[in-house]
């Protein structure tokens, strides 16, 4: 416990724990979090209210066909293989499986007879090059390609005969075609396509529920965890190597013969990092209850919900963080746990095509989203997805302290030497 | 000329050499990230202005870093070669490495039939030293290279999750124009001539 303390201090009297904590104020105020922005309204009949998926295939079918086309006709594919956007063109061979996909999507566009005659438009094995001034959308939702010298129109017309079962099976094919991670993958297909407006019933429901189980204060929690997640996924990494760093330059040698077991140096490190990180996120917790009390009345919101969501929700983003850099910088003396954080924080804030970008959560996704102030019974579908992925990252942090304890101990001893990482060890130049 | 050489020589290999390597991991995985065929001229600026700004953050932030050793730092003060001539050198050799590879990188988006110009090369370059600015600045007064890591990367994060105004990097991303980047151009030479004023005074302070 006095070690604990001790650098607790340490951390808290640092100029780097200063700058984080301001710098987590600055974006909860800038995100517009704290204070609070908006407030739980009951909706209005005749308001707009949004947007759902319906995971009807009679809505999703057309849609995804359509965008498919659109994307074929210029050879251009929108996927986000490792959650980061990326263009795909297809060479001469995949498009011409491409070609086969489209045929059998579409009632008449590539038919045989199309496809085999010798004046068709620009064929070249099979295929069909297009470029994006040769689209046009007709009035009905179907697609038309213009052809040149004012040769007939290719039109796209979705075939409504097509089994849901077949269409997913030939999505899957162009998924696999363009490397996987476009919006045709199973996974994401729901999401992108066949969106439905919320109703006034299903607003006043949600309404409802966010009243009755979230008590208002979660819901605005659960925002606020939002954004706190996508700060606390990445600031916490620098107080960690910064007190890594530090001991390296003054006092790592003095830490090496103390006779303090490296088990409970290291946690007591760690917890004093996650201690003193936690302390903003507590503090405008405190002061956002106390805004949610004078806005609802007390008897009107659950007082606990922004703590109960800063340790379910974000602690574990923000100790995996800090695990990260406690771990690769005990192992390499140097900073290059910031770039392994800061590229982990990028997948997982960035990466993803779909609704995970912005609500629910993703395996071993570090940053769970909620961007939404409400939603209560969404909130509810996925937490126990939510609960699990907390599990996993805080299972993960450990095996990080774990190997951190291991790595500092074999230091300690002597026996763990990397030359590749003496090298950036400080060198006079002249 | 020889000493200015020697000085480059020696920089190269004893601090420069883990950066680069660095600077050049990162653009390995730019492509497999985001992707750079074929791109046009609206989506190039994702890995323009998202990754490789990055750059600046990689070379420039550490150039004080080896004086920052309090042992070191008073060595090299009774040293005849002026320190801050050899801080000069590091942060010229620094500008240049950013220069050839965000240039070399455009090229390379070019050859694979992006749509990319001179212009979104001297945009990216704009972001990479107005970043690598906040970083040597921040380290030069903190005394602390993981501060200049941080306040640039919490700049970043602040413009990608809100906006900035006019102050943000991401215009090309946003609004596929260059507006504003000649701003951040000048404030990235404006943070990095601060630092070197700034590490001036603090060693002649000790």
């Amino acid at each position: 416990m006095t070690l604990y303390r001790k650098e607790l201090g340490r951390v808290l009297k640092s100029l780097i724990f200063l700058l984080a904590a301001a710098g987590i104020v600055l974006f909860a105020y800038t995100q517009g979090v704290f204070p609070p922005h908006s407030t739980i309204t009951k909706p209005e009949p005749g308001a707009s209210y949004g947007t759902k998926a319906s995971g009807d295939p009679a809505l999703i079918m057309p849609e995804a066909a359509e965008s498919l086309f659109v994307q074929y006709s210029v050879n251009q594919y929108t996927t986000y293989p490792n959650g980061f956007l990326k263009y795909v063109k297809l060479n001469q061979a995949d498009r011409a499986k491409m070609d086969e996909i489209i045929a059998e999507l579409s009632v008449d566009a590539l038919s045989e007879d199309t496809r085999e005659t010798d004046d068709t438009p620009a064929t070249d094995n099979g295929s069909l090059q297009i470029n994006g001034d040769s689209l046009q959308q007709n009035g009905d939702g179907s697609f038309q390609i213009i052809t040149p010298d004012g040769e007939t129109p290719i039109d796209f017309q979705f075939n409504t005969a097509i089994t849901w079962e077949r269409f997913s099976d030939l999505m899957a094919q162009a998924d696999d075609l363009l490397g996987g991670g476009s919006d045709f993958s199973e996974t994401w297909m729901s999401h992108r396509f066949g969106q439905i407006p919320v109703t006034y019933e299903e607003a006043l429901a949600d309404y409802e529920l966010t009243v009755s189980h979230d008590k208002m204060t979660g819901a605005h929690a659960r925002l606020f965890s939002d954004y706190m997640g996508i700060i606390l996924g990445l600031l916490p990494v620098f107080p960690a190597v910064f007190l890594c760093l530090s001991d390296r330059k003054n006092i790592a040698s003095m830490l090496y013969t103390r006779r303090i077991s490296s088990a409970r140096f290291i946690l007591a490190r760690f917890l004093a990092l996650v201690t003193a990180v936690m302390l903003p996120v507590l503090i405008m917790c405190a002061v956002l209850t106390g805004i949610h009390v004078a806005d609802y009345g007390l008897g009107n919101i659950d007082i606990l919900a922004y703590f109960k969501y800063a340790f379910f929700w974000m602690l574990p983003t923000a100790m995996a963080s800090t695990a990260v850099g406690l771990f690769f910088t005990t192992l390499t003396n140097t900073p290059v746990a910031i770039a392994v954080q800061l590229l982990w924080w990028f997948v997982d804030t960035l990466g993803g095509n779909g609704v995970y970008s912005f609500l629910g959560v993703r395996k071993l996704q570090v940053i769970p989203r909620h961007n939404a102030l409400g939603k209560t019974q969404a909130y509810l579908d996925y937490l126990p997805d939510l609960i699990q992925n907390r599990i996993e990252i805080t299972l993960i942090t450990v095996l990080l302290v774990a190997f951190t304890v291991f790595v500092f101990s074999a230091k300690r001893r002597g026996l763990l030497h990397v030359s590749v990482f003496k090298r950036s060890k400080v060198q006079s130049a002249v | 000329m020889s000493l200015y050489l020697s000085v480059v020589k020696y920089n190269l290999r004893f601090n420069l050499l883990p950066h680069i390597a660095a600077a050049l991991g990162l653009m390995l995985l730019t492509p497999v990230l985001f992707g750079i065929t074929a791109l046009d001229a609206m989506t190039v600026a994702y890995p323009l202005e998202l990754s490789l700004p990055f750059l600046g953050v990689i070379l420039l932030t550490p150039v004080y870093t080896p004086e920052q050793d309090p042992g070191l730092s008073d060595t090299v003060r009774v040293r005849k070669t002026p320190h801050l001539l050899i801080c000069g050198i590091r942060i010229i050799i620094a500008v240049v490495f950013m220069f050839m590879f965000i240039f070399g990188f455009v090229l390379l988006m070019s050859a694979l039939e992006s749509e990319v110009s001179i212009a979104h090369a001297l945009a990216s370059y704009a972001n990479a030293v107005f970043l690598g600015g906040l970083g040597i600045l921040a380290s030069a007064i903190s005394g602390h290279a993981v501060i200049g890591y941080m306040v640039p990367v919490l700049y970043f994060v602040m413009d990608l999750m809100g906006s900035l105004g006019s102050f943000t990097m991401f215009t090309m991303m946003r609004n596929g124009t260059m507006d504003g980047k000649w701003v951040l151009f000048i404030i990235g030479l404006c943070c990095i001539a601060a630092s070197v004023w700034s590490r001036d005074i603090i060693t002649k302070r000790k």
